[in-house]
This record gives C-alpha cells, sequence and structure tokens, in this order.
C-alpha cells in the first residue's frame, strides 16, 4: 500500500509542472479583469495581477522583471482607457494584447484635459477619458465578453460561453440595482472615479481629489466646506478606500453619511468581485434611503 | 612521360609567358563559376525569407519597394500607411499583423520599428541582455553589434532624417537592451525598436521635463523635447493623437491558413484602396526572373570571350612553334619522333589548363563570400 501510494504521489509530482505548463497563463492590469479571467476559465488558466495592493493600479509602473513576465503571458488583458497606461509605452506582443474596452471605445466619458506646449510647437491638448469603466456593469459585461472571445484561443467554447452566460446574468444583477438608485441631491466623491457609475445611475457625482485612505488636511476641508456651500443639498459622501479615523469624523461631523464604495481595483481582503460590489450597492442604496 | 617533363620545364622556362596565359586562361573560367554560384547563394538567400513571409500589406504602389523594404529593410520608402492597416488585420481574425516601420537609420544600419511578434515570427532569440522592454530600448542583430562592437547597456544614436530640414525628426539615443543570436539573415544587419520608439524618432510622442501647470492651467515653463529616453524621464512620454493613425511603412500578415490568406488577399482587390496585399515570393521571383536573364547576357559575352581567347591561345601556341622549329629540329636529330611535337603542345596545354582551372576554382571558393555579400547588398540597396 505504501509502495502504490509513494508511486502515485511521484507520478503525481512529476505531472504537475506539465499540468501546469499547459494551463493558459494570462496577466492582467486591474483585479476585476483578473475576476472575469479566473470566472471564464476556472482551473484551466492562471490568472496574475501582479499589482502590488499598497499601489493604484491605474498609475502603478512595473519593474522590468515584471513587464518581462507579462512579455511571456499567453494573454494580456488590457482595461484600456488609459488605466494602467504603462503599457502604452512598454514593449508587449500584441499577439498577446487585449484591449477590453476596446469595443466601447465611443462610450468612454472624456474628462477634464491638460493643455501645454512644447517650446515653439504652439499649444496642444491632452484628452483624458474616465477609467474606471467596470462601474458601468453593462461595460464591465462588454469586458467580460472581450475576455470570453480572447479565451476562446485556447479552451473550449462551449465551457467559455456557459460560464460567460452566469458571469453577465451576474452582473446585470448589479445593473438592475444601479438602476434603482435615485437622488435628487448631488452625491460627493473623495476622488473623482465614479463617471461611469453616476452616468448609468443617473446621479449626480461631483467630487474632491483627495488621496486615498488618507487623512485630509485642513486646507483639504475647507476646500470641501466650500463645495458643502455651493451644494448644500449633498447628504452622501463616498470615499473611494477606507478611511481614517479622523477622516470619517470630519465627514460625519459635517452631516454627511459617509460610504465607502469601494473601486475594487485590488482584490478584496474577503470576497471577491461581486460581493465587493453588492456590499458597495447596498451601503450607497441604504444611505440614499436615509438621506433627508 | 618525357613530353610532360620536358614540357613541364619549357613552361618554367618561359615564366612571364606562361603566367599571364595562366591568368587570363584562370579569370575567363573562374567569371561564370562565380556568377554562377554567387546567383545561387542570392537566389537562395532572398527567396528564403521570401517564402517564409506568407503576406505583406503596404501602401498601393512599387510592390517591389514594399518587399524589399519589408523583407531586406533596404533604402526603398514606401509611402506609409497608418498603424489602422495592422489593426485591421487583427480585427479581421483571419491573421497575426506585425507592423514594420523603416525608416530611419544609424549610419547606414536600418533602425526597424516592429512589435515583439516580429521576433516571434522570425524565430529571432536575444543572444545577450534582454528582449525589447520600454520605450528607447533597442535589439540589436549580430553582424551590427559585431561592426559596432555594442554591449547590452551600451548607447547609440539615430541618423537625421534630414540635415538641413530643422522642422524634421530629431536624432535619439536609443538604449541597447540586447543583441540577437546571428540568424544569417537581413535581421543580421538591423537594429530593431519597438514602433513606439520609432514614434518618438518621429516626433509623435515626446516627454515633458518636470511639467507644471502654470496659473492658467497650462504646461510652458520648464517645458523641453527629450531627445534620450532615460529612467528618469521614461513616464512623462505620451503620444498625441490616435495611435491608430500613426505611420508605418508596412504589416506582415501571417494568416491561419489558405483560406484566411486568400480572404485576406480578397480584401485588397479594390485598386481605389489605399493598401495593397502582395505575396513576397510572386514580387522576389519576379525580380530573380530579371537577374537570370541578365546572368544569360553576361553568360553568352563570356562565351564569346572564351572562344576569342581560345582563338588567341591557339594562335599563339601556332607562333610558338614556328618560333620553336630550331629547338624541335634538335630534338629529332636526338632521335625524337616526329609526333612528339604534338605530344608536347598537348603536355603544355594540360599543364596550363589545369593550373588555371585550379587557380579559377581557388578564386571562385575565396571570393565567393565576399561576392555573395556584395551582391545581395547591391540588390537590396539597388532597388532603392
Amino acid at each position: 500500500m505504501k509502495t502504490w501510494f509513494l508511486c502515485l504521489s511521484l507520478f503525481w509530482w512529476a505531472l504537475t509542472p506539465a499540468l501546469a505548463q499547459d494551463r493558459v497563463t494570462i496577466y492582467t492590469v486591474s483585479y476585476p479583469l483578473a475576476y472575469f479571467a479566473e470566472r471564464l476559465a476556472g482551473d484551466e488558466a492562471r490568472v496574475f495581477f501582479p499589482a502590488p495592493q499598497d499601489r493604484d493600479p491605474a498609475f502603478w509602473r512595473p519593474p522590468i522583471a515584471v513587464i518581462a513576465d507579462y512579455q511571456e503571458a499567453d494573454l494580456i488583458l488590457l482595461n484600456g482607457a488609459g488605466y494602467a497606461d504603462w503599457t502604452a509605452n512598454a514593449s508587449l506582443p500584441r499577439a498577446a494584447l487585449v484591449d477590453t474596452s476596446r469595443a466601447f471605445r465611443s462610450r468612454l466619458i472624456e474628462t477634464e484635459s491638460i493643455t501645454h506646449s512644447h517650446g515653439g510647437d504652439g499649444e496642444h491638448t491632452h484628452a483624458a477619458v474616465a477609467s474606471h469603466v467596470w462601474l458601468d456593469f453593462q461595460l464591465a459585461a462588454e469586458q467580460a465578453e472581450a475576455v470570453a472571445d480572447a479565451l476562446k484561443r485556447f479552451l473550449p467554447a462551449e465551457k467559455i460561453e456557459a460560464e460567460l452566460s452566469a458571469l453577465q446574468a451576474d452582473l446585470n444583477r448589479l445593473d438592475q440595482q444601479v438602476m434603482k438608485l435615485t437622488s435628487s441631491a448631488p452625491l460627493l466623491a473623495s476622488h473623482p472615479r465614479y463617471q461611469y457609475l453616476a452616468r448609468r445611475s443617473g446621479l449626480t457625482i461631483e467630487s474632491v481629489e483627495w488621496p486615498a485612505g488618507e487623512t485630509p488636511t485642513e486646507s483639504q476641508w475647507q476646500a470641501l466646506d466650500a463645495l458643502l456651500v455651493q451644494w448644500p443639498q449633498v447628504r452622501v459622501f463616498l470615499w473611494e478606500a477606507e478611511p481614517t479615523a479622523d477622516a470619517q469624523r470630519g465627514i460625519v461631523e459635517r452631516g454627511l453619511t459617509a460610504v465607502w464604495f469601494d473601486l475594487a481595483d485590488h482584490r478584496p481582503a474577503e470576497g471577491d468581485f461581486m460581493t465587493r460590489m453588492e456590499k458597495n450597492l447596498n451601503a450607497l442604496q441604504q444611505a440614499l434611503d436615509e438621506a433627508p | 612521360m618525357p613530353e610532360f617533363y620536358l614540357a613541364w620545364r619549357y613552361l618554367n622556362f618561359h615564366r612571364l609567358q606562361t603566367a599571364v596565359l595562366v591568368s587570363v586562361l584562370a579569370i575567363i573560367m573562374a567569371v561564370p563559376a562565380l556568377l554562377n554560384t554567387v546567383l545561387q547563394a542570392t537566389e537562395s538567400q532572398l527567396t528564403e525569407r521570401a517564402d517564409a513571409t506568407p503576406l505583406l500589406v503596404g501602401a498601393r504602389g512599387s510592390r517591389l519597394d514594399l518587399a524589399m523594404s519589408s523583407l531586406y529593410f533596404s533604402d526603398d520608402r514606401p509611402e506609409p500607411i497608418s498603424m489602422v492597416a495592422s489593426e485591421a488585420i487583427w480585427d479581421s481574425g483571419l491573421a497575426i499583423a506585425i507592423p514594420l516601420y523603416n525608416r530611419f537609420r544609424v549610419q547606414s544600419d536600418p533602425v526597424i520599428g516592429t512589435t515583439l511578434d516580429y521576433f516571434r515570427f522570425r524565430n529571432l532569440s536575444v543572444d545577450q541582455g534582454r528582449p525589447l522592454t520600454v520605450l528607447g530600448d533597442a535589439v540589436v542583430g549580430a553582424r551590427v553589434a559585431e561592426r559596432r562592437g555594442l554591449q547590452p547597456g551600451d548607447t547609440m544614436i539615430t541618423s537625421p532624417d534630414n540635415l538641413f530640414d530643422l522642422a524634421g525628426s530629431y536624432p535619439l539615443r536609443l538604449n541597447v537592451s540586447g543583441i540577437l543570436a546571428p540568424a544569417d539573415s537581413a535581421d543580421d544587419d538591423a537594429i530593431f525598436v519597438d514602433v513606439k520608439t520609432t514614434w518618438v524618432i518621429e516626433g509623435i510622442g515626446h516627454g515633458h521635463d518636470d511639467a507644471e501647470l502654470d496659473d492658467s492651467g497650462q504646461m510652458n515653463a520648464r517645458i523641453e523635447q527629450f531627445r534620450e529616453i532615460t529612467d528618469a524621464n521614461r513616464d512623462t512620454f505620451h503620444f498625441h493623437g490616435d495611435p491608430e493613425t500613426y505611420p508605418i511603412t508596412g504589416v506582415i500578415a501571417v494568416p491561419h491558413d489558405e483560406r484566411s490568406l486568400t480572404l485576406l488577399r480578397g480584401r485588397y482587390l479594390d485598386t481605389e484602396q489605399a493598401e495593397q496585399a502582395v505575396v513576397p515570393s510572386t514580387v522576389i521571383r519576379a525580380l530573380l526572373d530579371q537577374l537570370l536573364t541578365i546572368k544569360r547576357l553576361v553568360d553568352a559575352i563570356v562565351l564569346i570571350i572564351l572562344v576569342a581567347t581560345l582563338v588567341s591561345v591557339s594562335l599563339a601556341i601556332g607562333l610558338t612553334l614556328k618560333l620553336r622549329q630550331k629547338e624541335l629540329h634538335t630534338l629529332y636529330k636526338l632521335g625524337a619522333r616526329r609526333s612528339l611535337t604534338a605530344r608536347l603542345v598537348f603536355a603544355e596545354t594540360i599543364i596550363v589548363l589545369i593550373i588555371s582551372a585550379s587557380i579559377a576554382t581557388l578564386l571562385t571558393i575565396a571570393l565567393n563570400p565576399v561576392a555573395t555579400n556584395l551582391a545581395t547588398r547591391l540588390l537590396v540597396g539597388g532597388a532603392a
């Protein structure tokens, strides 16, 4: 019996690396895309999202060694819309690249642009677009479809299609919840990241630009107070990251209801993309319901 | 074989006369042989690369310019097309598309902008250093590296597009990130960069040094155009406009199967379209057919020269025999047969021919690599 067990263990030990090599290697630039890939491919793929937890994946610059890992991947899932713009200046194999927002480029939201000039070349403008497209769950469903199309190059289409249907059903459920959000008063957010949620839900979401997870400075509080004078009807404040106790207290003192609406750029400590978004939407719904 | 001994002694005594005769014959023999081997080698080099490239897409115009520029990185400059041509091939799902931008040089060496897919397609591996990773990186072909003594970590500066065009592209300092293993092809003589790096040379992409917004929300005060991409300024580099409108000179399309190839070619049949699709092997074979015609002409000329030379040599031998009457008469008196004269002439001719043929063979072997290289270069450069 012992011999059999030993033989079986040795066989499995020898087989494991071979099996791992056969699996599709996927690198992503954001957690939602990693989640979509994991849901769609299951155990057939090894999904990597290497951005460190303490860095914003939208602006993180991976070191050369990490870019080399991306270069070796079978699929590199990009968010597009200017998210993780290091990919625009890095050498990545086009055959592996999948821009998951390419199909809806015309529906991206343009944000404030920067005007400047180079010497005597005259002025020119950089148009910028809002990058957190997955906060519109209809767009997220299209991103999932783009991931599924790419996966079909490596995995059986039937299985991918089945998983995609389930995933899109979940995203539609979230979308239905978003469509139920209503508020006549504008909302304020700690960072301008909620453009797609606002457009889809019809909510007006204005924002300050506070660093995530930090207590605002005195001048930042003053800027908020000035905004509250401008929009006295604001009752709900969205935090993009879990606020510090002082920051939370400052918001409550101003008579606002604080909601931590996690963008899910990173893998949440508990649950996954779906549970995190459900939690976000429930908290927001409750805050809107309770707001006077 | 006393006649061979006597012939050898005679030729040895008249060294200068023999040397002239041998040289003329050796050259006459070597020229067609060298021409033949050079053409065969050139043909195999050209066709091998063309056969390995299923389809090229580029601006409508000279098919030869497109093929020579995309396959052998010649000085030809087909009209640029936009990157959308490459993306359209990707979107068709019929083929892998590999963009090429052949416009810039480091002195005489071509700087080729492409994507990592090119290296996989041509089966090129990095021998030293690392592949292209970030903007400004360059991977150098084996022969370029050897000629320039380059190592990973070295730098080189692209040549100005036009010295008198102040508004043209500025030189960019490239960082050598890797050296390719020898491939015995045009890739050995090229410098590869990411296509985005060529757009920086072009001036489409640029960086800002310590850019800050002024009170009016404009960046002005400390803006400079960089011509060196370093770790410090790399993140400030950006591009204006839609990347799909940026220029390239051609696209290598690698269809998934024969049906995809046919379907893809069908998309470029409309002559009103800005792009054309070219099967490189067809273009190169047409070029080689022209070369074959030239070779036939050269062969005919060589044949005429050979006949003229042989007539001249026969005449020279006849005259020599007249001059050697006294010497031959002495041999006759010594007891030699009358047929010895014919045998002596035969032996001398054989010895001269053997020496000439040997020298011609050595010449062909020695000059073959140089001539092949020269012929390929002339062919690639000459198509300009």
